[in-house]
């Protein structure tokens, strides 16, 4: 590892401090002036070496995490391991370096790669900077330290380097090294938390809502019956039907289908292309970020209610998302959403995109103005604007809820790029 | 947590202890009796239990104030700049001690503290403020290490705190992350940096060049150091304002009779060192110095000092048995015959009558016999030069450098003259002039030894410079009248020579301290004394010693209270400080570099003769003669080949046992696996080269995939040797010779692919 070395403002005031009592010294040929040079001299001289000692026997590594969220503490974990069996390391302070430019992405869809490159952005434009201190790590000793940063935007966060940094033992130089280590953390969009009632006029208990499969399950309707298998509880045997038969019959029931809702978000126009009020493209393009956050919202209080959500996209070459019921599914849904690249061009698409047969409730989200030909016509149709009046609140959550977020994240991102990005 | 709450006394303390030195070192009681309890009292104040600070705009206000105030009071006391800059620094630390304290303010506090150390430095070298600087270093360290911490734990609290949106429902953690006994280990650390620190700043201070750069500002010069009492060639009044107490001994002195037994002399027994006739001004004097020739030795025994035989009196033998390097052999009036353990080599000087060696400098034993009152022809004998009696014109003969003082001296001179009824001109003959001689002197020296004059070693209160009006000695005389003895020799002898008396500064010894039991004199540094001589004769000089007996007799005395025992035991550290610490000059680093050369070059001079002998020895016993030495030659050669080799090879297993993990292995399979995985650390050196370094926790086989994506050809090397790797440690494998030679190689190989060199 390659140490770099630098004075700060309290090292140039230290070495001024040397100079003028080494002139005073020299013109009064005052011995205890003398040796007050020495002990500041002594400082200068454990102070480059000590730094670079300890420096030299930490080994560091970056631990987690897999993902975060606009709004949540996004907590770094780094593994500190200090080699040395004698010397501690104190003061020792860990934190990103800054990517200095966008980074090639390409995005692979499931197995297959399609082959889309974009420019991600660098990680100082998605989150608040911050850095991870550790006071003492003792000799052969491993600690983990914590860097809690702030997400202000979502979308896919590349750490590249580590940079360890030390002042001490006096606080003259900043010493510091560079440790390279890529990882990958998903962002997702910041989550709201949706008024109850808003989910029931959604998808209200009827054809689409709460109803019984053909198939058999675990609901309370009356399905059919067949003959007694082991394990079958007492409670489900007909008895009238076994006292006839002279055989153990049991009764099946019908299996409960949960509501489904299919939450489309409009992205077909461009960010300058928004019809809104406020011309500037800052404003257009918070409104499309509040869609995001909106549709995310919908899916998360959906699939925490019960129902099996579906997503589509529009405007972006995009699969579309099916109805399931899972943690699995819903982190697929919000990293689809939180990797949304708002600058690339996009798709016009024409009506009837969306499935018109499901069976699930539909919402779409608009940016700007609701556009009502896009599907059928029991759409529910939201705007960004109305986040706050269909909302109670940012919801506090933790994504690591969400599993396999790092199997999501790996899809994203072929394995070449990183290990381009590692080799280097 | 316990070691971060310490730091706020711990940097209290320290600025405490920088406060009290400065005021130590400016000897201001009242700033220290104020300073200390306004700092104090800022402790209760803002630690306390209601723990108030001063706002920043009133702090502002009151930094402003005392700016204003060190203007003034530096157009007040335009002589004491430091002390002026002093009481600012003091002003400012305690202004900042009633604010409220962030990190920021502590460094600040440090570094005014650090500011009024070095003022310190230069207002006072005092043993007390000497103590209290190491006791602020090592303090000071100690502070300087926690505060890093302290600031470091206060920073990342503060932006912890400040990233956090506005109303976020938990707040993050800011405990510090620390390790296994932080405490005791950052103690220990300390303490290390310590030792280290105290040592390279010995070093800075003995090896720093003394007298570069000296005087380059004239107007700001340092406190003159504390003065080790003994004897001095010369005299120079403005070299240290305080003279320490020393109780070290100088020198053991017998004094034998005729018949040579031992005996008391009866009145202070005073041993002449060195002459100084010529007064220059400014508080120095010069010794009167002759180059006279080497003494002609009729063998052993002693050597006459005389040109002729001389007649008979009373003579006496001083025995002598310095503990001190000198070339001078200190004797009483009047010397007339010399014996010195180690052979001839002496000279006499008739004019001064004082003895020295012709070497440079010994501690030699000697006996000196001695005519305390010399008849006129022995005098002559003895080659003192017949000096002539005062003419009346006297005044024309002065030094025009010391003409002002020597007529503000003959004013004073005359008065006293006066005031004694003496004649205040010396009359034309020759023998009455000789009587008024005495009687002048005597006049002079009842008025020095007079209540009028105190004497005293302590004179750090008192501003003399060698520009300074009035001259020092017109100045003791007529101001402070407070002094030790070359004050008052000095007073008198000037006062003598303005009104024509011809008299000389004399230094030596002065021998109180009789010990019947070792029937022999004592004499300490202490004892290092100055007094007069007069001529009352063509060739016969009397003594006169102006300072107050008395006072002298108890400055000297062995019985003291506990406070003088204790003020003793003080001075002597302060002694030993001001000889070994604050005078350590250029000559002393010359003698120290000569001493270490000489011990040196005897160590490797021993060793090298050492070895010859024992190779001698060794060829003797085998009978190799001549050419057993270039057998020994090649034996060792060897030795030194062996042991690079096996340090070279015990390196390389501590290399692979640590970065294949194998510390935890036993013995044999450790040993095993020590003779077959150098491959891997080779490989692992090869990619270290080509600047592709593998991280420690990546396995070996993930991470030649990652080389392979890139280079194949490097990559699928890599991953054959991983794969050998993983089979020699993880499967247990035993390799062969023919797989350690593939492996060899495969590095080969890879080092080929990647441009670099296989380490060796």
């Amino acid at each position: 590892m390659i140490q770099r070395m630098r004075p700060h403002a309290t090292g140039l005031v230290y070495i001024g401090l040397i100079l003028v009592v080494g002139v005073v010294a020299m013109n009064t040929q005052n011995n205890l002036l003398f040796w007050t040079l020495g002990v500041l001299a002594a400082g200068l001289v454990l102070s480059l070496s000590l730094s670079a000692l300890m420096l030299r026997g930490i080994r560091a590594r970056r631990l987690d995490p897999q993902s975060g969220a606009v709004g949540e503490p996004l907590v770094v974990r780094y593994e500190l391991r200090n080699r040395r069996r004698l010397l501690p390391v104190f003061n020792l302070h860990c934190e990103e370096l800054p990517d200095v430019k966008r980074f090639r992405l390409t995005v692979r869809r499931g197995a297959e790669e399609v082959g889309i490159e974009r420019q991600a952005k660098p990680w100082q434009e998605l989150l608040e900077p911050a850095f991870a201190w550790v006071m003492h790590v003792a000799g052969r000793e491993t600690t983990h330290a914590e860097a809690v940063y702030w997400p202000t935007q979502r979308g896919l966060v590349r750490f590249n380097r580590i940079r360890l940094w030390m002042t001490f033992p006096m606080g003259i130089i900043r010493r510091s090294t560079t440790v390279a280590q890529m990882h990958h953390t998903l962002v997702f969009p910041r989550l709201y938390m949706l008024r109850p009632e808003l989910l029931d006029r959604f998808a209200p208990a009827g054809m689409i809502g709460m109803r019984m499969t053909q198939r058999s399950g675990s609901g309370e309707e009356y399905f059919g019956v067949r003959e007694y298998r082991e394990g079958d509880s007492l409670r489900h045997i007909s008895w009238k039907r076994t006292a006839r038969t002279d055989e153990l019959v049991t009764i099946e029931r019908s299996k409960p289908s949960p509501p489904k809702l299919r939450v489309a978000i409009n992205l077909m126009r461009a960010t300058e292309d928004l019809r809104m009020a406020n011309d500037t493209r800052k404003a257009k393009r918070e409104a499309e970020e509040r869609a995001i956050s909106l549709a995310a919202s919908i899916l998360y209080a959906a699939d925490k209610s019960g129902y099996e959500t579906g997503l589509s996209v529009l405007g972006y070459d995009m699969p579309k998302m099916p109805l399931r019921r899972s943690r699995w599914h819903l982190g697929r849904m919000l990293a689809a959403l939180a990797s949304i690249d708002l600058d690339v061009d996009r798709q016009a698409q024409s009506r009837g995109v969306l499935p018109s047969a499901e069976r699930a409730a539909f919402v779409i989200v608009h940016p700007d103005r609701v556009d009502p030909g896009l599907a059928r016509d029991d759409v529910w149709h939201l705007t960004a604007a109305q986040l706050e009046s269909v909302t109670t609140g940012t919801l506090g959550w933790d994504p690591s809820q969400i599993r396999n977020v790092g199997d999501v994240v790996d899809a994203m991102i072929t394995t070449t790029d990183a290990a381009q990005e590692t080799a280097a | 947590m316990r070691l971060l709450r310490s730091y706020p006394v711990m940097s209290f303390a320290l600025v405490l202890v920088s406060l009290i030195a400065l005021c130590l070192a400016q000897g201001n009681v009242g700033l220290l009796v104020v300073a200390g309890a306004l700092a104090a009292l800022s402790w209760y104040i803002t630690e306390g239990p209601r723990s108030k600070h001063l706002p920043r705009w009133v702090s502002n206000v009151l930094v402003l104030a005392v700016s204003l105030h060190v203007v003034v009071d530096l157009t007040q006391n335009r002589h004491d700049v430091l002390g002026v800059l002093g009481r600012f620094i003091v002003l400012l630390t305690l202004i900042k001690l009633y604010e409220r304290r962030t990190a920021r303010d502590h460094a600040q506090l440090l570094t005014l503290s650090l500011l009024l150390m070095v003022t310190g430095c230069l207002q006072s070298t005092d043993l007390l403020f000497g103590g209290l600087l190491i006791v602020y270093a090592i303090l000071g360290m100690y502070v300087l290490l926690l505060h890093q911490l302290y600031a470091a734990h206060d920073e990342n609290r503060r932006v912890r705190l400040e990233t956090m949106p506005q109303g976020y429902r938990l707040a993050p953690s800011h405990r510090p992350v620390t390790g296994r006994a932080v405490a005791g280990q950052f103690r220990w650390f300390v303490s290390a940096v310590t030792v280290i620190g105290l040592a390279i700043s010995v070093t800075v201070f003995v090896l720093f060049p003394r007298g570069v750069g000296e005087d380059l500002i004239p107007q700001l010069q340092g406190p003159s150091a504390t003065r080790r009492p003994g004897f001095t060639e010369e005299i120079n009044l403005l070299t240290g304002t305080r003279i320490t107490d020393s109780r070290s001994v100088a020198m053991e002195v017998s004094v034998l009779d005729e018949t040579a037994k031992p005996m008391e002399f009866g009145r202070p027994l005073l041993l002449r060192g060195s002459v100084l006739p010529q007064y220059d001004g400014g508080g120095q004097w010069s010794p009167q110095t002759s180059q006279s020739p080497l003494l002609d030795s009729p063998g052993s025994g002693f050597i006459s000092l005389s040109q002729s035989p001389l007649e008979t009196g009373r003579t006496l033998t001083v025995q002598v048995k310095p503990y001190i390097r000198t070339n001078v052999l200190f004797a009483p009036m009047l010397p007339v015959a010399v014996e010195l353990d180690g052979g001839p080599g002496l000279r006499f000087d008739a004019a001064t009558q004082l003895i020295r060696t012709a070497r440079q400098e010994s501690s030699a034993a000697y006996r000196v016999r001695f005519q305390p009152s010399p008849s006129d022809r022995t005098l002559e004998r003895m080659g003192i030069p017949r000096m002539k009696t005062t003419p009346r014109n006297f005044e024309r003969r002065w030094p025009s450098a010391i003409q002002p003082v020597l007529r503000s001296m003959q004013r004073v001179a005359r008065q006293l003259l006066q005031d004694a009824s003496v004649a205040t001109n010396p009359p034309l003959d020759e023998d009455a002039q000789y009587a008024w001689v005495q009687q002048a002197a005597r006049a002079f020296e009842q008025y020095l030894q007079s209540e009028t004059f105190s004497y005293t070693l302590d004179l750090s209160d008192v501003v003399v410079t060698a520009s300074s009006d009035p001259d020092p000695v017109m100045q003791f005389l007529t101001e402070t009248q407070r002094g030790h003895c070359e004050y008052f020799a000095s007073a008198m002898t000037l006062l003598c020579q303005s009104v024509g008396v011809d008299a000389r500064v004399i230094t030596g010894f002065v021998a109180y301290e009789y010990d019947p039991a070792a029937q022999s004199y004592l004499v300490l540094q202490s004892n290092a004394h100055a007094w007069v001589e007069v001529r009352t004769g063509p060739r016969r000089y009397s003594t006169y010693d102006p300072t107050p007996p008395a006072t002298l007799q108890e400055l000297h005395s062995t019985t003291a209270s506990i406070t003088d025992r204790l003020r003793w035991v003080y001075e002597r550290f302060d002694g030993t400080w001001s000889e070994q610490i604050i005078e350590f000059d250029r000559g002393a680093q010359q003698e120290m570099t000569r001493k270490l050369d000489e011990r040196w070059s005897q160590r490797i001079v021993e060793a090298l003769e050492a070895t010859r002998e024992w190779a001698a020895g060794v060829n003797r016993s085998f009978k190799l003669g001549s050419a057993g030495y270039i057998w020994l030659g090649l034996v060792a050669l060897a030795a030194v080949i062996a042991v690079i080799a096996v340090v070279k090879v015990m390196r390389r297993f501590l290399s692979i046992r640590r970065r294949a993990r194998l510390e935890h292995m036993d013995g044999a399979q450790q040993r095993r696996l020590l003779r077959q995985l150098g491959f891997y650390v080779d490989m692992l050196n090869v990619l270290q080269r080509a600047k592709i370094r593998k991280p420690r926790w990546q396995p070996p086989l993930m991470y030649a995939g990652i080389i392979e994506s890139e280079q194949p050809n490097a990559g699928g090397a890599m991953r054959e040797i991983a794969e050998l790797f993983y089979a020699a440690r993880f499967g247990g494998q035993m390799l062969d010779r023919n797989d350690i030679a593939r492996a060899k190689q495969l590095v080969t190989t890879l080092a080929g692919e990647l441009n670099v060199r296989v380490p060796r």
